[in-house]
């Protein structure tokens, strides 16, 4: 229960700190998603299951500030998580830094791809969407940069923190 | 096995639930949840955006500082080379002015005249005179009076070269100029230059009354001038008891220094 309060704060948390203040910061600070970041280092380096709550919550409660349809971030999110655990178990199979790095990059492109997909199917059914001004640079340069840094940062913070990512050797008994 | 199912199951179960949620969201059911998340959201946003908004402007008064200092030198050279335009084209368009006033002055006349700019002053002090571009080459003889707008005469030819000419200016001590009262063709004089500053009417008889403001012009006795051009107006009359005549002081109509352009008679009205 603790531990489901402590993540239902980190989650709000997180979410006002994305949407008053990274998303109000100019270019190209605004580029960075911190709740996408989180959900791809939960997926690839913690737990699969933390990083689909993550997913859900934080995209839920970042719905209630966008302009767009509601549920497309959570949706993308969560997909996004899926498609990085397929890409993990199947290609990716050790917990490395470097791992978290090319699926990091891979998270953040396929998110919003993947967003742009489902606008346009939105678009097919009939429903109302706005296409943000995602440019090329945007969208294949500064945002996979930017997130990256961030997910270094995260990395070497939980590394420095936590004993679950550093090298343990094991004594050799004689 | 176990667990690749059960993270299926999650992955389904949170897809089903989002899609419901977003059913219930154009249903407006889930409205009045939505809006308090937001209102009790609202005040740690507030101080969260007045930070970042303090954080950006510190970052923006940064990295705008060198391009403020930058554009500041341009403005300011652009200043500078805008006044300078400025004060050229003022004095361009103050020449145009008096160019048209006197050539509607020569055309309502049907007077011949040459234009010539006002290329210099001479230095001496105790000679009030002007360097003119036009000469001898261009028709220009010595005596021939020089007038500005509206037929004020400013001054004689003094001196000719082939293509510059020196004006003597009424307002010289050597400068002599005969004159009558306009309207009134009796009252005679000869208007002298004052060290440079100002201009008297002398050879007035003490019987004629001579009033304030009244307009002081050629009166025609010299053959190169003709008759009726301005040369100022009626400042003070003074007669003394022990003389003859009577001097009257005069204010010129003009200001010697705006002198831009000026036109020289060459022939008589």
């Amino acid at each position: 229960m603790t531990s489901f309060l402590l993540n239902l704060l980190a989650i709000f948390l997180v979410v006002i700190f994305q949407v008053s203040f990274i998303s109000a910061s100019p270019w190209p600070i605004n580029n960075i998603n911190l709740i996408l970041c989180l959900v791809i280092f939960f997926a690839v380096l913690i737990n699969y299951q933390k990083a689909l709550w993550w997913a859900f919550g934080g995209g839920l409660l970042m719905e209630l500030f966008s302009q767009n349809f509601f549920g497309l971030i959570t949706l993308g999110l969560i997909i996004t998580a899926v498609i990085l655990n397929i890409l993990f178990n199947n290609f990716f199979t050790n917990r490395s830094f470097y791992s978290l790095l090319i699926l990091g990059v891979i998270g953040v492109i396929g998110y919003n791809l993947l967003k742009t997909i489902l606008g346009f199917l939105l678009i097919i059914l009939g429903f109302k969407f706005n296409f943000y001004q995602l440019s090329f640079s945007s969208l294949f340069f500064w945002q996979p940069f930017l997130n990256s840094l961030i997910l270094i940062v995260i990395f070497f913070t939980f590394q420095f923190s936590s004993n679950r990512l550093k090298n343990i050797f094991l004594p050799k008994n004689f | 096995m176990f667990r690749f199912l059960k993270s299926w199951r999650l992955s389904a179960t949170l897809l089903a639930a989002v899609i419901l949620l977003i059913f219930l969201h154009y249903l407006k059911i889930i409205l009045p949840l939505e809006d308090t998340l937001i209102r009790i959201f609202s005040p740690i946003q507030y101080r969260v955006y007045l930070a970042g908004v303090k954080i950006n402007d510190f970052y923006y008064n940064l990295t705008s500082r060198g391009n403020l200092v930058d554009e500041n030198e341009k403005l300011r050279n652009q200043l500078v080379s805008l006044a300078a335009e400025n004060s050229q084209l003022k004095i361009k368009l103050e020449a145009l002015d008096q160019l048209i006033q006197q050539n509607n002055f020569l055309l309502e006349n049907k007077t011949n005249a040459v234009l010539a700019k006002v290329v210099g002053k001479n230095p001496e002090p105790n000679h009030q005179s002007l360097i003119l571009n036009k000469g001898s080459e261009d028709g220009v003889l010595i005596d021939y009076p020089v007038i500005t707008e509206r037929g004020i005469i400013i001054g004689k030819i003094l001196s000719v070269e082939p293509h510059s000419s020196q004006l003597l200016l009424l307002t010289d001590s050597k400068s002599r100029l005969a004159a009558m009262i306009q309207g009134q063709n009796q009252i005679k004089g000869v208007v002298v230059g004052e060290h440079g500053l100002s201009l008297k009417m002398e050879m007035v008889s003490q019987k004629d009354e001579i009033k304030e403001g009244e307009i002081v012009v050629t009166s025609g006795l010299e053959p190169t001038i003709p008759a009726g051009l301005v040369i100022g107006s009626v400042n003070r009359a003074s007669k003394e008891a022990n003389n003859f005549f009577q001097t009257v002081q005069l204010q010129s109509l003009i200001r010697i220094d705006d002198l831009i352009v000026v036109s020289i008679l060459t022939d008589s009205l």
